[in-house]
């Protein structure tokens, strides 16, 4: 390959992309992130206040609160969703009666825009008319039919379930794109040297899905760090702040409270937290690999 | 572990696949569970399009009953309010400029990215490193920047005020994918390729490009859906009314203080029906993609 | 590390200067096309010279959300065929924000809806028309818009904005209810309080609340008029009082009190206000806190025969006029201060305003049930619409004062946005009411 590696192809290869990669997403950080240094209100002069509101980000106990919350979430989705969709990948492997059907209504939870499946959920959630607890009471065991939604302790978990609805189909996609891009004889080589269907699935299938699984991961991290439609129809962050995550109540501060500067230190922040938890998990993963 | 992949992954023929489809027939216990999965993950829907027959105030009132009579109120309403053929059009357009550049472009640079060789190692990683942060970022740390930079383009009320961020927001997705699946993926075939001489130009359009057409179909299936649903951008850069986009749609039923939900749900099923069907269809194109790469390659 | 974070800085420096730097460079840009376009539609014919104008509103499908206001623009198009309205709309976060933005980049739209708070704020920023001319050479319109409405959106010395609508909240009522348990519509207090207990005995909800949706908190924001807020508030705007003082805290603790009864849904922390209405309109809730924008609802509700409106309890402990009637200036509609410029546009920006204040207006207005900013003179038929009536007839009765505002729309956003947290932060039972003051005097003295 390195008679091709000259250096103008590789400017060449990477312009059209860094050029809008740069105008669009970097610039527009950058000037969030002066905005954090400043108080504003969105209209106006932005006032410069330094590192003050990231100081009161410290105090802010919403702002804990709306961090922990973030985290049960993901904690939800690594316990549930991750295994939840290499499984159903798995299935959905297998040749089957309509299997396309089957997979393309697998994923249909992660086509509907995200408000709908807020609003779906309310309904399932809902302590007094929601379809869970409706059924639970039906079938005589009271005491289960807890507040899943509203209540002050179980929304994130809620949010870390409905999440995983929405996400299983797309993430279960990717696996199953991976899937079908290690090779057959692999699997029917191991079998003539008499490994059994799971010794198969630990030694060859996850190991080779290594760049998969990492993909999948970043995925969840980004995305339950950017979960915002389901808690706002879910709960709106309610009651008083209790379910908020981080994004919510970045938007809560930024657009309903008019504190747009503030907002920005929020978002910055958490921003920030994304990625070094994403790059962690890649740096940590990539020499488990490499070794 | 990936030294394994890569070698043992040359021969990857079509007798392979053939087999595989040969062995896997009568799962009857796997059909079974597939199809309750399946049930599980789709009862949120089949609930929906029973409130989509109710009036507003059966859905809040008894959302659990079954409608006395089925009434197409809803999807009267939905259908009146919304012009269908103004907003596939626009996200039709929208759409696929945008995945034709995005995908021709996060191809160009994770190839480089994941094959090319570097002088600095690190600048690489850094590269690679700074397209991926793109994911962590909320779409609203952006929106004042991206409507100034708009305006100061002059692209107010046109097409290009969504496509371009749409592009750049994609940038990130699209390079985890390809730079993800490049890594995982032998590079023997192309190795050869360029040994028999061909030019970096046929090497991508001839060689590369159908290997990983898989993955082509995939970031081009996750693509769509993420601009048909992305509300954001659409509600802040577009207020033309003839520019409006699918994912604007909902907003029209609601009010300062009302919401109609039987005309949001409704609307919605009339949208994801199309959806549907088009990943349905369009997946069929990564397993395909695979078999017309094992034949080129 | 300190090398670093000052390169930081000196980029955003940069960047900032960068955006201001473009900003500038765009309105001289937009300036000159505007004017170009103008002249050249002046040479060719004066009379019938074509303008558009640009009005944006808070919802995203103004015929079916604001049937008012798009019946309006229908009529004024009528009247005035060469002038073309572009009619925008997202809904009201989404709308807000954008005019925000629209703001920093010289580009808002001719005539636009905003909240009071952002609006005052645009209007010491200099981007908004100062109406007073417009009042001054219309004195039978001035004069028939109530002058505490026209006073709300003074600021300056200058009348940054007129009222969209009134904003006529307190409690519907359904009166079936009430004679069910032989209970009197309370008009104090403690009668509501009684109400409260017998309701609660037979499992029915006197006030639906839904506090998913903050901003429904409009009758105990009228209450809170009732325990002297429009006295207080600029002391404690000055720091010299807080929100955290005996007289308000004694209306928390009645709050308190309603929820410790059961006066609120079991579930309102997961309730929208949309439920909360629906609940009331099943007739599953005794009374509802809400405004008078729900009037066509409720009237074609199957409680629409026996709702009433009322202006909410009032109280043995309060401070002042207990006879406090919340009919108020809703939000502002407003002009861009750069349709001054445009001397033909300038002409039908007024032009519009004059239509939106006439009796012409005004019958748009009733035949869609909205309270009326300007005092109407035609008449409401009683049989067809009995809720509007009695609404009207509640406006028009004597011996109600009239607030200044309502108490959310006199501060800033983020105290308004937590005193709504705050009431809602009791009914839910999650603050103590000393608590939940405490809160908002954090939010005034930020």
């Amino acid at each position: 390959m390195i008679w091709l590696s000259k250096r103008r192809y590789i400017l060449f290869m990477l312009l059209p992309t860094l050029l809008v990669y740069l105008a669009y997403i970097i610039l527009p950080v950058i000037v969030s992130f002066c905005y954090s240094l400043t108080e504003y209100s969105g209209i106006g002069a932005a006032i410069f206040v330094g590192l003050h509101n990231y100081a009161s980000l410290l105090g802010d106990s919403l702002f804990w609160k709306s961090l922990k919350n973030t985290f049960i979430v993901l904690l939800v989705a690594f316990v549930l969703l991750l295994p939840g969709a290499f499984l159903l990948a798995l299935l959905l492997n297998v040749k089957i009666k309509g299997g396309n059907a089957v997979k393309a209504m697998n994923f249909a939870p992660s086509i509907v825009a995200p408000i709908l499946v807020g609003l779906i959920w309310v309904f399932i959630l809902d302590p007094q008319m929601g379809l869970i607890n409706v059924i639970l009471k039906k079938i005589g065991v009271d005491q289960l039919a807890l507040q899943w939604i509203g209540g002050t302790k179980l929304t994130p978990y809620s949010v870390g379930v409905v999440f995983t609805w929405q996400m299983i189909g797309f993430l279960a996609t990717i696996f199953l794109a991976g899937l079908k891009m290690i090779p057959r004889d692999v699997y029917e080589s191991s079998s003539i040297d008499g490994a059994s269907k799971l010794q198969q699935l630990f030694r060859i299938t996850v190991p080779m899905l290594g760049e998969t699984i990492k993909i999948n991961v970043v995925l969840i991290i980004t995305g339950v760090f950017k979960i915002f439609e389901t808690v706002l129809l879910l709960t709106n962050g309610g009651p008083n702040h209790l379910s908020e995550v981080m994004v919510t109540y970045m938007y809560n501060v930024t657009f309903t409270s008019g504190e747009y500067g503030y907002g920005m230190a929020i978002a910055t922040v958490t921003f920030l937290l994304t990625m070094v938890f994403s790059l962690v998990y890649m740096g940590l993963s990539k020499k488990n690999i490499e070794e | 572990m990936n030294h394994a992949a890569s070698t043992s992954s040359k021969p990857m023929t079509q007798l392979a696949l053939r087999k595989q489809s040969a062995r896997s027939t009568g799962n009857t216990g796997k059909t079974v569970l597939s199809y309750l999965v399946t049930l599980i993950v789709l009862l949120p829907f089949l609930w929906m399009i029973l409130l989509s027959f109710k009036s507003n105030s059966d859905i809040l009132n008894n959302p659990f009953s079954l409608p006395e009579t089925i009434s197409f109120d809803n999807y009267r309403r939905a259908l009146s309010t919304l012009d269908l053929a103004l907003l596939y059009k626009n996200t039709f357009i929208i759409v696929i400029v945008t995945i034709v550049i995005e995908i021709l472009i996060t191809f160009m640079s994770s190839y480089a990215l994941s094959r090319m060789i570097f002088r600095s190692e690190r600048l690489r990683r850094s590269i690679v490193a700074l397209l991926l942060t793109g994911l962590a970022i909320p779409a609203f740390i952006l929106l004042f920047p991206v409507y100034r930079l708009t305006i100061s383009f002059g692209l107010l009320d046109t097409y290009a005020s969504l496509i371009i961020p749409y592009i750049a927001t994609s940038i990130s997705f699209n390079t985890l994918l390809f730079t993800g699946f490049l890594r995982g993926f032998p590079k023997e075939v192309e190795e050869a390729a360029v040994i028999d001489g061909c030019g970096l130009l046929n090497l991508g359009r001839a060689v590369v490009f159908p290997i990983i057409m898989p993955v082509v179909a995939t970031v081009f299936i996750f693509n769509v859906l993420y601009i048909w649903n992305e509300f954001p951008f659409a509600v802040t850069l577009i207020s033309d009314e003839t520019m409006t986009t699918i994912s604007l749609g909902i907003s029209q039923f609601k009010g300062r203080f009302n919401i109609d939900y039987g005309g949001i749900i409704a609307a919605s099923i009339l949208l994801i029906i199309p959806q549907l069907i088009f990943f349905a269809f369009f997946q069929r194109f990564i397993i395909e993609g695979m078999t017309a790469g094992a034949v080129k390659g | 590390m300190n090398k670093r974070l000052s390169i930081v800085l000196i980029v955003c420096f940069l960047m900032l200067n960068l955006a201001a730097c473009g900003n500038s460079r765009n309105t001289a840009d937009h300036v000159p096309a505007n004017a170009g376009a103008n002249t050249d539609q002046g040479d060719t014919a004066t009379d019938a010279e074509q303008v558009t104008l640009s009005i944006a509103m808070h919802v995203a499908n103004v015929k079916e959300q604001e049937p008012y206001m798009y019946g309006i623009i229908q009529k004024f198009q009528e009247k005035y065929p060469n002038i073309k309205i572009d009619l925008q709309g997202a809904e009201t976060q989404e709308h807000v924000k954008k005019m925000k933005m629209m703001a920093q980049s010289k580009k808002l739209p001719d005539i636009f809806w905003l909240l009071p708070a952002p609006a005052k704020e645009m209007n010491q920023a200099g981007l908004l028309l100062d109406l007073s001319d417009f009042l001054k050479s219309n004195p039978e319109t001035a004069a028939s818009i109530d002058s505490k409405m026209i006073s709300a959106y003074q600021d300056g010395g200058k009348q940054f904005g007129l009222p969209y609508q009134a904003l006529v909240t307190g409690l519907w009522y359904n009166k079936a209810l009430f004679d069910q348990y032989s209970l009197k519509v309370p008009e104090t207090y403690d009668e509501l309080l009684a109400a409260v207990k017998v309701f609660q005995e037979n499992n029915v909800v006197t006030i639906a609340k839904g506090a998913k949706d903050t901003f429904s908190t409009w009758a105990f924001l009228g209450m809170l008029t009732r325990y002297g807020f429009f006295d207080k508030i600029d002391n404690i705007q000055a720091g010299k009082d807080k929100f955290d003082n005996p007289d308000f805290l004694n209306f928390f603790n009645k709050i308190d009190e309603l929820r410790v009864n059961g006066a609120f849904p079991d579930n309102v922390s997961s309730l929208s206000y949309f439920q909360a209405v629906e609940m009331f309109t099943s007739g599953k809730a005794a009374m509802l806190d809400a405004g008078v924008w729900e009037t066509k609802k409720i009237e074609g509700s199957p409680i629409g025969k026996t709702a009433g409106f009322s202006w909410g309890p009032t109280f043995t402990d309060g401070v002042g006029n207990q006879k406090v009637a919340m009919a108020v200036a809703a939000a502002p509609l407003v002009a861009s201060a750069g349709v001054k410029d445009d001397a033909a546009k300038y002409d039908a920006v007024t032009k519009f305003f004059g239509f939106f204040y006439s009796q012409e207006g005004a019958a748009v207005m009733a035949e869609n049930e909205a309270p009326p900013v300007v005092k109407y003179t035609g008449n409401v038929d009683k049989e067809k619409y009995p809720v509007y009536a009695d609404v009207i007839g509640k406006l028009n009765e004597e011996g109600w004062e009239r607030p200044a505002a309502q108490p959310d729309l006199v501060v800033s956003e983020a105290v308004a946005n937590q005193l709504n947290d705050s009431i809602y932060g009791v009914i839910n039972g999650i603050y103590k009411p000393e608590e939940a003051l405490k809160l908002i005097d954090d939010k005034v003295s930020k």
